[in-house]
């Protein structure tokens, strides 16, 4: 964990309304594993106070990559930010995703909860291990993938304009179809609908499944243990959220795994 | 040589006038690859209550214009967790450590800072949390009722020889009154202010922002509320007053030195910057030589 004042090298739109920015930050690139994140201060100004969390997209030598949607204020300074720009970054923070190299990865991701997927994805790529990427969203305008499932990589579209028609749990359950045999392993982030329904047909299924979620976060690092998270799993409390009934997406996520969280609130 | 150090009493000496509040900096590890806590002048810790707490549902926490609203609900280890794994650590920090304690009722503060007491080991002294907006029973009741908040400090008095200060509560209609019975109980000191009660509300949704609806309003957005509290205090009582509500630069610890404090607390603005108390209180001597002042001690109370 470092604080770290990061230089913006490039930062752009990528689809419809969906940014890549690229910094160098050495010493949290050099630590950063995929599903961790890092907490931005977006400027000095105290409004917007606090620092947004946001998982590491990938890496590449000193540069992080991350993903971004314009949703508010900090996310309206962030695409404003040009190539020079200085940002302090904490990070790398929280604990990422846990691969088994015996089975088949099955990475599914949506909206920008696209970033600790594909940070996964560049890695899997890395280490030449076969994966299947599935891809939601609405429209085909906010992909910026190419629909190739030959190569492992399912598009899907809520209204049917670009690759699966239907829903990233629907490409999943496809993906599954096609891989009956293999042992996999699932890992999910996106939109709290889709992770829901993720989590809850897995859960359902008995399929290994981890999910990387998202909570209004103050700090990063548990000292304001403001981003719990209702969790089933029961131990003593001699970790970070203090007790048994929650747990703090910052310290003891984001990434979870899907039978650990109680998923459905009604 | 510009002085920054603050007396407290006879004892107990701040190498800076600096302190983390209650609850913004867990039990002093968490940060410890960050920040070098023992350049702090001192930590108060997160409130310990006699069993552990779990803490309210999310969501806990939300932004507003400059500040922040959170419903944590005194999550927390539980004294004797506390005793065994953390105060340790704490004790053999360089710096002047707080252990900050609730209740729900007077003799669990009592049963918790006795607890402690037994263990025994080397430490500044006690933050009395008489003012969390957080929790059902206790915590703030005490703090917006005079007799129980004198009561509560004479049976604390009598449990410790350990410096004491008791946190006020903004939530009152005379914090000086509540001041003055903290001191005729026999705290050390007091500190002011804890959170105000606020809240936030989804427009779309109609859905309180934190889960609890009320909650406590922490930040820049309340200073001004703080350093009125502490001007006010500081005229109503004789102990120390430590300043605590939205601080964010060395400037602002002069601003509540002027109102009377003796010494501030940082709290929300942790989060944003860990390593935020070292640098305001590494800046204090280069404003105070602007300033024209020797000490920030000669500035308490100036103000005009």
């Amino acid at each position: 964990m470092y604080i770290e004042d990061a230089i913006v090298s490039e930062n752009k739109a990528i689809a419809e309304g969906i940014y890549r920015l690229d910094l160098s930050a050495p010493r949290i690139a050099a630590t950063a594993q995929p599903g961790q994140f890092v907490n931005i201060l977006v400027h000095d100004d105290l409004i917007p106070l606090l620092r947004r969390p946001m998982s590491v997209a990938g890496v590449n030598g000193d540069n992080l990559a991350l993903i971004y949607k314009i949703f508010g204020a900090g996310t309206t300074i962030m695409e404003s930010w040009a190539s020079g720009q200085r940002v302090n970054l904490l990070g790398p923070l929280g604990h990422g995703w846990e691969y088994d190299s015996e089975r088949l990865p099955i990475l599914v991701g949506g909206g920008v909860g696209l970033a600790p997927i594909n940070f996964l994805h560049e890695y899997l790529l890395g280490i030449s291990k076969e994966h299947w990427l599935v891809i939601g969203a609405r429209s085909k305008k906010e992909h910026f993938l190419a629909h190739d499932p030959a190569n492992g990589i399912l598009l899907t579209t809520d209204d049917g304009s670009a690759g699966f028609h239907g829903t990233a749990l629907d490409g999943l359950q496809s993906v599954l179809r096609e891989n009956k045999n293999a042992p996999h392993q699932i890992f999910a982030c996106g939109p709290p609908a889709m992770l829901e329904a993720i989590g809850t047909y897995t859960v359902k299924a008995a399929l290994p499944c981890q999910l990387a979620v998202e909570e209004m976060m103050g700090c990063g690092f548990g000292i304001c243990q403001g981003c719990s998270i209702e969790a089933k799993v029961d131990a003593d409390n001699d970790q970070p959220s203090y007790g048994k009934r929650f747990k703090l997406v910052c310290m003891d996520g984001p990434v979870f795994h899907a039978d650990q969280l109680v998923l459905n609130h009604d | 040589m510009i002085d920054v150090t603050v007396k407290l009493s006879d004892q107990l000496i701040l190498k800076n006038p600096v302190l983390t509040a209650s609850g913004t900096f867990g039990y002093g590890d968490e940060g410890r690859d960050l920040v070098d806590v023992n350049q702090l002048g001192g930590i108060v810790t997160k409130s310990i209550t006699l069993h552990p707490r779990e803490g309210h549902p999310p969501p806990r926490i939300a932004e507003t214009a400059a500040g922040m609203l959170n419903a944590i609900g005194l999550a927390n280890v539980g004294v004797e967790h506390f005793c065994r794994e953390k105060l340790p650590y704490l004790a053999g920090l360089e710096t002047a450590v707080f252990v900050s304690i609730a209740g729900s009722t007077m003799d669990e503060y009592v049963e918790v800072l006795s607890t402690i007491e037994q263990a025994n080991l080397g430490f500044a002294g006690y933050e009395i949390n008489i003012s969390c907006p957080n929790v059902k029973k206790g915590g703030m009741e005490f703090g917006v009722d005079a007799n129980m908040t004198r009561e509560l400090t004479q049976r604390l008095r009598e449990a410790t020889d350990r410096f004491m200060m008791i946190k006020l509560s903004p939530n009152v209609t005379d914090i000086g009154l509540i001041a003055r019975a903290a001191e005729q109980g026999g705290a050390d000191a007091v500190s002011a202010i804890n959170t105000v009660v606020g809240m936030d509300i989804d427009p779309v949704t109609g859905n309180f922002k934190v889960s609890t609806g009320l909650c406590g309003l922490s930040g820049p957005a309340i200073r001004p509320v703080a350093l009125a509290a502490v001007y006010r205090v500081a005229q109503a009582v004789s102990i120390p007053v430590i300043g605590v509500g939205g601080i964010s630069a060395a400037e602002d610890v002069v601003r509540f030195v002027r109102a009377g404090a003796h010494a501030v607390q940082i709290g929300t603005l942790n989060y944003r910057d860990p390593g935020i108390g070292v640098k305001i209180s590494a800046r204090l001597p280069e404003l105070l030589r602007k300033i024209g002042a020797g000490s920030l001690g000669e500035l308490r109370g100036l103000v005009n």
